[in-house]
């Protein structure tokens, strides 16, 4: 569904990202692990336009996406929820989900939707009306989420979800990208918590100054020493 | 003392009439720094536009107020694409403070080459702006609305309930906030940032040229400078309101159509300006986000 084939990214003088090529199957979970800074936000950013490719083919299906701005890549169905939530907090919650539905005309459908987000996030539901900057983290998180798939996403990227949230939050943050893994929803997912990051993903990448270091199976990653060593901080 | 209380009221009132044009020249003020926090100093021109536009369409093809207030507003509009695609587009990656300077170059260049034009040709003859509301007004026991505030008035109202319903119940409306927030959101939401801009700018300057219009036919003069009145006008009422927020913009503006109009009546015609400054300059000291805005969060 994803094809990425070197991808470079420079930001000035600086290249974030080199010659990183990747993939992700329709239906299947894929993550991209590594160290802050490694140069993993970049990379999606630039898979969804907000930061432009300095090289590199990318295809989203049959649709080349290398040079397309980031509102058309969204409009295909690469939906990307970013690093730190970027909701509208002057915003209601409902409001906020409806931002996600921009792009779509069919009222029926969205009015559909909306429910369905709203009964996977009941959160969301008992606070529909309240401002979305009055949320506490995880409900923004939930909320980010929710609105993404509002867009109905071919694939949904997923920047950092756990980021800020206390242990019981991120383990519901887990919860939910495990339960859009059995609804077969296609995902990338960006993480620093990397162990958490493979027990729910199908395929990874470990990225390390913006270049591809490993890649495989998680299930076979998460037994690879040099891995557990260097990553996951466990022996 | 009983007829100074009537005319302190009858002033009050005036100036909160008359001060909804204010309102209008800052509400456009307000929309681009609120999209894009640039300060767009080339609204006035939008302003000088509409209401030479209007000017014209009243003294010379005689159209009547409605026709000549819509022709103002799309002279103004028009002028406010020319500012989106040389002032904002190019530049849109640069620093902030460059689209605003060339904003100022845009407003220094039309301003000069219209009064080259104003007083070596033709519009010295035509600066009558016709009043078809002259003479008339209302009268509620000893207090006159005159009929051009009145007028005035309801027209900023009906553009300013516009607005609202524009901005909390379209699509363009949804764009436009989030878009005011963080360019990112729209464009990870699939909305055309570019186009959202387009058409804000556009907005803005036909409130700018509503406004000219209603300037120069409640003075029954348009004059070269109305640019440069209204870009000081329009500012000050934004940051006295309190920048980047709408009602903000009402509200700095109705003040300071009040305040104008009560300074001359208490104090001396000449000193109106110097002392709406000084009460400005005191409202920012105590309230330094203005009477209506939020406070930022500190940004260093």
């Amino acid at each position: 569904m994803l094809d990425v084939q070197d991808l470079t990214v420079s930001y000035g003088a600086i290249r974030a990202v080199r010659n990183v090529s990747l993939t992700v199957k329709a239906g299947e979970v894929v993550t991209l692990i590594g160290a802050n800074g490694a140069g993993k936000t970049s990379i999606v950013k630039a898979l969804s336009g907000l930061v432009p490719k300095a090289s590199g083919r990318t295809m989203f299906g049959d649709t080349n996406i290398s040079s397309l701005p980031a509102h058309q890549v969204t409009r295909l169905g690469l939906v990307h929820v970013p690093e730190g939530r970027k909701l509208v907090p002057s915003m209601s919650v409902e409001e906020n989900l409806m931002c996600g539905a921009y792009c779509r005309s069919d009222k029926q459908e969205i009015a559909a939707d909306l429910d369905q987000v709203m009964t996977r996030f009941p959160r969301l539901r008992e606070r529909r009306r309240q401002l979305a900057g009055t949320m506490s983290g995880g409900e923004r998180q939930m909320l980010a989420i929710g609105r993404g798939l509002m867009a109905r996403p071919e694939l949904l990227i997923l920047d950092e979800p756990s980021l800020g949230l206390a242990p019981l939050l991120v383990e519901e943050v887990f919860n939910i990208i495990a339960g859009l893994k059995q609804e077969g929803k296609t995902i990338l997912l960006i993480e620093q918590n990397a162990l958490e990051a493979l027990n729910s993903s199908d395929r990874a990448y470990v990225i390390r100054v913006g270049e591809v270091v490993m890649s495989g199976r998680s299930s076979d990653l998460v037994d690879d020493p040099e891995l557990r060593r260097a990553y996951l901080g466990v022996n | 003392m009983y007829f100074f209380a009537i005319d302190l009221t009858q002033t009050t009132i005036d100036g909160l009439l008359f001060g909804s044009t204010y309102a209008l020249v800052a509400i456009g003020f307000t929309l681009i720094w609120g999209l894009l926090r640039i300060l767009n100093l080339a609204h006035g021109v939008t302003v000088m536009v509409g209401m030479f536009a209007g000017m014209l369409s009243a003294s010379v093809a005689g159209l009547p107020f409605y026709v000549g207030i819509v022709i103002a507003m799309a002279a103004g509009g028009f002028v406010g694409f020319l500012i989106d695609r040389i002032c904002y587009r190019p530049l849109r990656n640069a620093h902030e403070l460059v689209p605003m300077i060339a904003t100022l170059g845009f407003w220094i260049l039309i301003e000069e080459v219209f009064i080259k034009i104003y007083s070596h040709f033709w519009f010295r003859d035509y600066v009558a702006f016709p009043n078809p509301f002259d003479g008339m007004g209302i009268d509620i026991g000893q207090i006159r609305l005159r009929g051009d505030y009145i007028v005035t008035l309801a027209v900023a109202a009906l553009l300013v309930i516009a607005l609202y319903i524009l901005i909390y119940r379209t699509r363009l409306g949804l764009a436009m906030r989030m878009i005011a927030e963080d360019h990112d959101i729209g464009n990870l939401m699939g909305v055309p940032v570019g186009k959202v801009l387009t058409a804000a700018f556009l907005l803005s300057a036909a409130y700018g040229g509503a406004a000219g219009y209603l300037l120069g036919m409640t003075a029954n003069l348009a004059g070269p400078y109305a640019g440069s009145q209204a870009v000081v006008k329009g500012l000050f009422s934004m940051i006295l309101g309190g920048a980047g927020s709408i009602p903000g913009a009402i509200v700095g503006g109705l003040s300071l159509g009040v305040l104008e109009l009560l300074s001359s009546f208490l104090f001396s015609f000449s000193y109106r300006d110097a002392i709406a400054m000084l009460a400005l300059f005191v409202v920012l000291i105590v309230r330094p986000q203005g009477i209506a805005g939020k406070r930022l969060p500190d940004r260093i």
